[in-house]
């Protein structure tokens, strides 16, 4: 019973890093419209790496999200 | 409720063993060869006509051809054309696999970290192979950054070290958790579904809003599944400039 409850405690637990990853993305896209609605010719230049840094700050909170679920359900 | 890891059991569909070692032929496999299948049977029906004006299956392939194209311009250089087969190879077998994955009952073969290892130790090995073709031993110097103190080469020689090696493991990781997670995610909250419609009439109207959200989870999933495969095939395109240009 215990490791039952130690099991669902850990899994809660892992899915604390989602709070950074949401926090992240949403500081990226406010500084990508920012930047934009100051300068509108560096979109094209912003654009390039746009979808490679979402990526990035995603999976920061995605990873621990499957890791929590496989420490419950595995 | 089934559980969510279930749905990632390697079966053996066709068992065989050589040598001791087992080869069968499981759904992985299977889905790797329709995932083959299937693009080669798109591209082929779509590059058939060569159209000087295209028809919306050509404008397709072709828009894809450019997409990867230009991604491996843009990251390697000029030089990187010969590279372009194998990360348009790269790119598409990841797409499809992950499309693929989203189908109901289709196994999602890049949700195993055995097979998201081995594309990218195929990256890793082929940027240290021909790193060394290119640039023989003056390859090494790729962990010393030009123009770094004196004092600081001690530090930075092993920070690079670690971080050239750390590579394969956060290519591979990051691909194998975004799919497992997200079809854990889709199976647990369908699973909610399930349980409200097994608890009675009332319970199973409540169940029609886990689907709802499974909708959007879909959407989402389509989204991280093209995503995943364009960062892959980008970061590939970046390790791989690393043996054609040593310090950019």
């Amino acid at each position: 019973m215990e490791l039952e409850a130690a099991k669902l405690i850990a899994g809660a637990l892992v899915t604390l890093p989602a709070f950074g990853a949401a926090l992240g993305l949403g500081m990226y896209f406010a500084s990508y419209n920012n930047a934009i609605a100051r300068n509108p010719e560096t979109k094209k230049l912003l654009d390039e790496k746009f979808f490679l840094i979402l990526a990035f700050i995603e999976a920061l909170g995605i990873i621990p999200i499957g890791i929590g679920a496989a420490m419950l359900f595995g | 409720m089934a559980s969510p890891i279930h749905q990632f059991v390697v079966i053996p569909l066709a068992p065989l063993e050589i040598a001791g070692i087992d080869v069968s032929f499981t759904n992985s496999s299977l889905w790797m060869l329709i995932s083959a299948v299937v693009s080669i049977v798109f591209l082929s029906m779509a590059m058939r006509r060569k159209a000087m004006i295209p028809g919306r299956l050509q404008i397709t392939a072709e828009l894809l051809y450019e997409f990867v194209g230009k991604m491996v311009q843009e990251n390697i250089g000029k030089d990187g054309r010969q590279y372009f087969p194998f990360i348009f190879t790269l790119f598409v077998f990841i797409l499809t696999g992950n499309l693929l994955g989203l189908f109901p009952y289709a196994f999602t073969y890049t949700s195993h970290l055995i097979v998201t290892g081995v594309l990218a130790l195929l990256v890793f090995f082929m940027v240290i192979g021909f790193g060394l073709y290119n640039h023989g031993l003056k390859f090494f110097r790729l962990f010393l950054p030009p123009n770094v103190p004196w004092w600081l080469v001690g530090f930075i020689i092993p920070i690079e070290i670690i971080s050239f090696f750390v590579r394969p493991l956060t290519l591979s990781v990051r691909l194998f958790a975004n799919m497992m997670a997200g079809h854990i995610i889709l199976k647990v909250v369908v699973g909610f579904a399930v349980s409200a419609a097994s608890m009675g009439v009332a319970w199973a109207a409540l169940g029609v809003f886990p689907v709802l959200i499974n909708v959007g989870l879909i959407m989402f999933e389509l989204l991280v599944a093209v995503i995943q495969a364009y960062v892959f095939a980008i970061l590939s395109c970046v390790y791989l400039k690393d043996s054609v240009d040593l310090h950019h």
